[in-house]
């Protein structure tokens, strides 16, 4: 299945792109999709993700928290990293 | 007792009689000051039913107890009025200097009342005051204004509130801007205007009293560590928030006049290219947030164009009203109508109305005087807001806000005005955020995103507790905490975007305020809540006393008949008859008609307001 990573703020100085399609196994969590990407920015990715002060996730429009790991991915997803930002 | 000067300036423009007046020590203990002051102020000062652009209607400034002292985000004043937009009670709030001057100046605030038979201005100098001819300014933009008052009083370091043109024409969105920073909201410019006072100047030598010096400096220092050490700070004190993405990612990023969540190629309003064209940051008094940005366009047709912003309101406005991302045309738009002194959130609203009525045939280019308004192309804005600060054409309907132009209009048009008590929606579409919208519904000023945001939802704070922005249940509650936080926290007067970031607990801003005045209940926070819960219900009660009620908690059908068409908020509609009731009683108001209830006003020691 596809899902889509946008990244935000210093998270996009991390994945080096806006945004992605990346391609996972059908069934794949949030915890797969964080390996992935670790195998694809080295080991240090998951490290430097948490490093992140304020840290937001967003699955479709839904807060998530990084370590439930286990949140079930589908097809089509939006998949949001997101540094702290404020509106007004 | 440190923290209040002990004197509110009262004006009469009509018999030109200026005296000075001392606090009420029982509205000092019951309201603390600011938005506390305004409502109680107002409530015994108008009378029900007055015209908002007649004699009647009274303006008062109030800077609150923290202004002028190096507690951060707190050099703050709120205007209070009857708005001519909402025939409600009104507080708009600025930022910028002059507060701070007005309190060493030696006042905590002013009532303007009567009008003046021809332009003139207030020069508030260190105690002393005058009434002076400002009809050479009459006619002037804003930015004009500031430069030939400071030249004419040879006081180059005076700061002021002033109208421009929008004003002046009784633009019923005209605000008020000191330096570049407005309170721009419900026609506080307008009330300005019509009582012909192009300007209140203040300079002062004067200082803020402290009561207890070391304890007041600790608690500063409590909150400055707090907003250091925020998560948010880091980003909050570059791009303030110049960051569009996040309603976009939410998908409630209002779009073509309400219609869609995201904007088509939103990735050219993020904050990432506004990072491109910041020349500085800019900050208001003793703020060390800084969150205000000069920002010039450096290529395309706009290329010089510089503002002091446009926060994100205006970049939603200007840009996802009409689904155009031209961030140049919004910068311009921004500088000019700060420089007309009017409000960029009603005129934006206003003119994505317009391009909605177009596209439905409703109005044609016979009415538009040839304008062609078609989504995606937000080239006709400069000129429609130029015909609106000016009345000219077919800006003059849209002058009156969108609640009155679309009964002007007819043909349907009414189900289109996105407002609520003729106030204009901020850029949170109500389907994503149900608290949020909830505050939207029933805020006293009408459709206002100040008074009592939801970072939980928008921002995913967990305090109280988590929330999931789309679900009904708790969210009445919770609109009720974010008000009541906001209304105490605007007593100080504590900045909005401090509020809606968490930045300073009741707990530090009640230390700051207890320390300051020497007033013991300040420091308990439950006492606080108290008190934000019985302004916001006197406030409630000033709009009852002239005829409002539930009929007026009242969102356009779109938000509760139109599902959100797509995006991360896809399938949403706002649940207004769950969500109303709920809040209601949350709120201990009567259930039929949405007034507070006499048991209600009684506990909160409000039992003279009828």
């Amino acid at each position: 299945m596809n899902v889509t990573l946008m990244a935000f703020g210093e998270l996009r100085d991390i994945i080096g792109t806006r945004e992605k399609v990346i391609f996972l196994e059908q069934g794949a969590s949030l915890g797969d999709l964080m390996q992935h990407l670790a195998k694809e920015y080295g080991p240090a990715f998951y490290e430097e993700v948490k490093k992140v002060r304020g840290l937001r996730i967003l699955i479709d429009g839904r807060e998530c928290q990084l370590d439930h790991s286990e949140t079930p991915l589908k097809d089509g997803d939006t998949v949001v990293l997101l540094s702290p930002i404020s509106g007004g | 007792m440190g923290g209040y000067k002990n004197c509110i300036l009262r004006v009469n423009l009509t018999t030109r009689k200026l005296s000075e007046e001392p606090l009420q020590q029982t509205m000092i203990h019951d309201y603390i000051g600011g938005r506390g002051f305004g409502i109680k102020l107002l409530y015994d000062n108008l009378k029900p039913g007055i015209a908002p652009l007649g004699e009647d209607n009274k303006l008062i400034f109030v800077a609150g107890p923290l202004a002028g002292t190096n507690a951060q985000s707190c050099s703050r004043y709120n205007v209070f009025f009857k708005s001519p937009l909402t025939n409600t009670y009104f507080s708009s709030s600025s930022g910028g200097h002059f507060a701070s001057e007005l309190k060493f100046a030696g006042f905590d605030g002013v009532i303007v009342e009567g009008a003046a038979d021809k332009p003139v201005y207030l020069w508030i100098n260190d105690g002393k005051y005058e009434l002076r001819d400002a009809a050479y300014l009459w006619g002037l933009g804003c930015t004009d204004t500031h430069t030939l008052i400071r030249e004419e009083l040879n006081n180059h370091s005076a700061r002021m509130a002033c109208i421009g043109p929008a004003g002046e024409h009784l633009v019923k969105y005209g605000g008020i801007i000191s330096d570049r920073r407005a309170a721009g909201r419900g026609g506080a410019g307008a009330v300005m205007g019509a009582k012909n006072l192009k300007a209140i100047v203040a300079k002062g030598n004067g200082k803020v009293e402290v009561s207890d010096k070391d304890a007041f400096a600790f608690a500063v220092r409590e909150q400055i560590d707090a907003i250091r050490t925020h998560p948010n700070y880091d980003n909050f004190s570059l791009r303030g928030t110049q960051t569009a993405e996040f309603t976009q990612i939410l998908g409630m990023f209002p779009t073509k006049n309400f219609r869609e969540g995201i904007m088509t190629n939103w990735e050219k309003i993020e904050g990432a290219e506004f990072d491109k064209l910041r020349v500085r940051n800019t900050r208001c008094y003793s703020c060390m947030i800084h969150c205000g940005s000069i920002i010039k366009v450096s290529t395309g047709k706009y290329a010089g164009a510089w503002s002091e912003g446009p926060e994100y309101e205006t970049i939603w406005g200007f840009n996802g009203s009409v689904n155009d991302p031209d961030i140049g045309r919004t910068v311009a738009a921004d500088y000019y109508c700060d420089n007309m002194g009017i409000d960029t959130i009603s005129a934006s609203v206003a003119i994505g109305f317009a391009y909605e009525l177009y596209e439905r045939g409703i109005i044609t280019k016979s009415d538009t005087g040839g304008l062609e308004l078609v989504y995606g192309n937000g080239g006709p804005i400069l000129e429609l807001i130029r015909q609106i600060v000016y009345r000219e054409g077919f800006g003059d309907i849209l002058a009156d806000g969108v609640r009155i132009a679309a009964r002007k209009i007819g043909k349907g048009a009414e189900q289109y005005a996105i407002q609520v008590k003729g106030l204009e929606l901020p850029g949170y579409d109500p389907r994503g955020a149900k608290a949020h919208g909830l505050n939207l519904l029933t805020s006293n000023i009408g459709a206002d995103h100040c008074l009592g945001y939801a970072p939980q939802e928008i921002f995913g704070v967990p305090n109280p507790r988590p929330v999931d922005r789309f679900v009904v249940e708790f969210k009445g509650e919770l609109a009720k905490i974010n008000q009541d936080l906001t209304a105490f926290n605007e007593t100080g007067i504590l900045c909005a975007l401090n509020t809606a970031n968490g930045m300073t607990s009741p707990e530090t801003f009640g230390k700051m305020l207890s320390t300051l005045t020497g007033i013991k209940d300040f420091a308990d926070p439950a006492y606080l809540w108290l008190v934000g819960e019985r302004i916001y219900n006197l406030e409630r009660m000033f709009n009852v006393r002239d005829g409002l009620g539930k009929k007026d908690d009242v969102f356009p059908g779109r938000f509760s008949e139109e599902p959100m068409p797509a995006g991360p908020s896809r399938g949403q509609i706002f649940e207004e008859k769950q969500l109303l009731t709920d809040y209601y009683k949350a709120r201990g108001w009567d259930l039929d008609t949405g007034i507070p209830t006499k048991k209600k006003l009684t506990e909160l020691g409000l039992s003279f307001a009828k």
